[in-house]
């Protein structure tokens, strides 16, 4: 396919050199040919005017005889050369019995010019009439060295121009060949770049032309390639071993469980376990398929319009199953002038996955302390207010909170994958809103998290 | 008082069976259906109070079902279970007529809580399909509230609110009460929520006609009569 699509552009580029130089030179021999043959034309007329003249000033010497002198005129210097002399005041009819002539030669047409000429067959006539006398007096010749010329000079431009075609064609195709040669090596090349072998680049020999401006994009594009199929790789490593953790759990809670016969109590202590370690999976996957859908683009549901206080009241009664007791140190406030005012454009889940992550933060690091929480509007954004008074954030590791899988230093004893705040944040760029976090270490964390309201 | 007797349609064996035991736990009579044509036939013939279908499945998915129900002109609650990552089938699945969905995995106490509460409205609205106090009319099918023979529009929260106080009107409600019932949180202590969409109804409903029938008691609650 590609060995195809090379021989094309290099046998069209040639031909369309080709031809447009076939063309130019058509043009511009049609032309050179056409001024050619009007020169060599007027030239010869100035001949037979020049003849004309010498023929009726010798008439008019003896204006007695005029067949006499035209006698002595004839065979004269021209090539083919006839004088005819005529005194009818309307119409010449030639001594040869040339009858296009005599079509031609109306003598009323002579009244406003001394000279008149004409061309027929391959004869060329000059005409003088006298108006006084009312005599015609014509100069006939055939221009044998002029239609020479012009047959030898038709023939040199034809030669030419297919000699410079020609020429044109071969040159034109080597050098296409070498000015393509850089991309069909940047071709093969580029074919060896793959998954595995992402570091490869493309040669950058001249950094000035196009070819080389592409080969550098080229390699730009490869970089940020190669960049995000690092992080997605690391990604995939984070959640397996996220995944692998609960599981890991699983299994050797079960597998001793197994091992001897035990009290109910014991059963439901271990059942319990698995339990929470089997919602730690379930909110990971969960979070993991939210990730995905939020990094995929248009989707319809991304234009439903959502009331955000009902997604938080949602969010809200989630976490009340999970935390059934935390849920008592909650303080909700709604601030806005109608219910309207709430409304957003967005995809409900995906922003009760955002509203439940800040919420679940607070109460998780919250210490048991109460949390506020404050749904308002600021500036045109429904903005929702998280603040707890617990475990708080050192300030060097505000910077990576929004990291995925990062999980900070004090927290880390606690349950998390630390992948909520960085779904958080690209719900947040999705919808054209934005998160701010601000944290004093065992004073607490406040999240302000922002969507442009609906109208 | 007779069990509720409550369908489920649900092609994935095992989570049919659980769902069922959990239920039947909670004291319901429960149905299994694998598929949606199964599920048609077994609606007609025992008349559940209750249907969970699931969403995808093979032959007669989910939303299908609901429209089935829908036709027979049957107003039997329907709870939708549901994928993660699915919105848009959730919108499809409510506009086909389910009342709630609950997405998979979903913990046991969540599921019995939305059965209670579905079974509990459907009852209330059984009795009457529309209620009136004075010139404020209610349409439960309908969700559409009138004033005066004005149509007045309300968010789906604000319809809610409404139409609890008006299946307890002349009984006072307290915020507790309240926010338990139309918003399913309970003991929040703190919260202004009650009060601010009393306040957006009140707007809508009350503050521009004569009569008022939405009162505040101070420190006790609010009360919706004549």
């Amino acid at each position: 396919m590609n060995q195809v699509l090379q021989l094309t552009i290099r046998q069209r580029l040639p031909l369309f050199i080709s031809l447009s130089a076939l063309f130019v030179l058509l043009l511009e021999g049609y032309f050179i040919y056409q001024y050619s043959v009007r020169f060599c034309e007027h030239e010869f007329r100035d001949r037979l005017q020049q003849r004309l003249t010498e023929a009726d000033s010798m008439i008019a010497q003896d204006r007695e005889h005029p067949f006499d002198v035209i006698k002595g005129l004839s065979g004269g210097n021209l090539p083919d050369e006839k004088i005819f002399y005529g005194t009818d005041p309307r119409q010449i009819i030639l001594p040869n019995g040339d009858g296009a002539l005599s079509q031609l030669v109306d003598t009323s047409q002579f009244h406003s010019c001394n000279f008149c000429f004409a061309h027929v067959g391959q004869r060329d006539y000059g005409i003088r009439h006298d108006h006084t006398t009312h005599s015609t007096l014509v100069v006939s010749a055939v221009d044998r060295y002029g239609q020479s010329k012009m047959k030898n000079l038709k023939y040199g431009i034809i030669l030419g121009i297919l000699l410079g075609v020609l020429l044109l064609t071969i040159a034109s195709w080597f050098w296409v060949k070498k000015m393509l040669q850089p991309i069909s090596d940047k071709i093969k090349k580029a074919q060896n770049i793959g998954a595995k072998s992402l570091n490869l680049r493309l040669d950058v020999k001249n950094n000035h032309d196009e070819l080389g401006q592409l080969a550098l994009t080229f390699n730009e594009m490869l970089e940020r390639i190669e960049k995000g199929f690092r992080s997605q790789q690391q990604f995939i490593r984070n959640a397996s071993h996220e995944m692998r953790t609960p599981l890991t759990a699983i299994t050797v809670e079960t597998d001793l469980a197994l091992q001897q016969s035990r009290t109910p109590d014991q059963y439901q202590n271990i059942l319990e376990n698995v339990r929470l370690k089997a919602e730690n999976l379930n909110d990971l996957v969960a979070q993991l398929l939210l990730m995905a859908k939020v990094e995929t683009n248009h989707q319809s549901s991304d234009q439903l319009t959502t009331a955000a206080d009902e997604v938080l009241m949602s969010a809200l009664r989630t976490l009340q199953v999970k935390y059934p007791e935390a849920h008592q140190h909650i303080r909700l406030q709604l601030e806005a002038a109608d219910a309207s005012m709430f409304l957003v454009r967005c995809d409900p889940a995906i922003l009760e996955a955002a509203y439940h992550n800040i919420l679940d933060n607070a109460i998780k690091y919250g210490n048991k302390q109460k949390v506020n929480v404050r749904l308002f509007i600021l500036d045109q954004y429904v903005s929702l207010q998280v603040t707890d008074y617990g475990l708080g954030i050192k300030p060097e590791e505000l910077t990576h909170l929004f990291e995925p899988f990062y999980r900070c230093e004090i927290h880390s004893n606690l349950p998390g994958s630390g992948i909520g705040l960085s779904l958080v944040k690209s719900i947040a760029e999705k919808y054209g809103g934005s998160i701010h976090i601000e944290s004093k270490i065992t004073h607490g964390t406040t999240v302000l998290f922002k969507l442009p309201t609906q109208s | 008082m007779t069990q509720s007797k409550i369908l489920i349609v649900e092609d994935e064996p095992s989570i049919a069976d659980l769902i069922s035991r959990a239920l039947r736990e909670g004291g319901y009579e429960t149905f299994i259906a694998p598929n949606g044509k199964i599920g048609v036939s077994l609606f007609d013939i025992i008349r559940p109070q209750l249907v969970i279908t699931d969403l995808i499945m093979p032959e007669m998915d989910g939303r299908e079902l609901c429209r089935y129900i829908r036709e027979q002109k049957s107003s039997i609650p329907i709870i939708m279970l549901t994928a993660l990552s699915s919105t848009e089938d959730v919108v499809q699945g409510l506009d086909a007529g389910a009342d709630d969905y609950l997405v998979k995995p979903f913990r046991v106490p969540e599921l019995l809580a939305r059965v209670r509460a579905i079974l509990r409205r459907a009852e209330q609205v059984e009795t009457h399909q529309v209620s009136t106090l004075e010139d404020l009319v209610l349409n439960h099918e309908t969700k559409e509230v009138f004033r005066n023979q004005d149509l007045i529009t309300l968010t789906a929260t604000e319809f809610r609110l409404l139409e609890y106080l008006i299946q307890h009107k002349g009984k006072l409600k307290n915020r507790m009460e309240i926010l338990e019932e139309v918003w399913g949180l309970h003991n929040d202590p703190g919260t202004n929520v009650v009060d601010v969409y009393i306040n957006y109804l009140r707007n809508k409903m009350d503050k521009p006609y004569e009569k008022k029938l939405l009162h505040t008691k101070v420190g006790l609650g609010f009360i919706l009569k004549a």
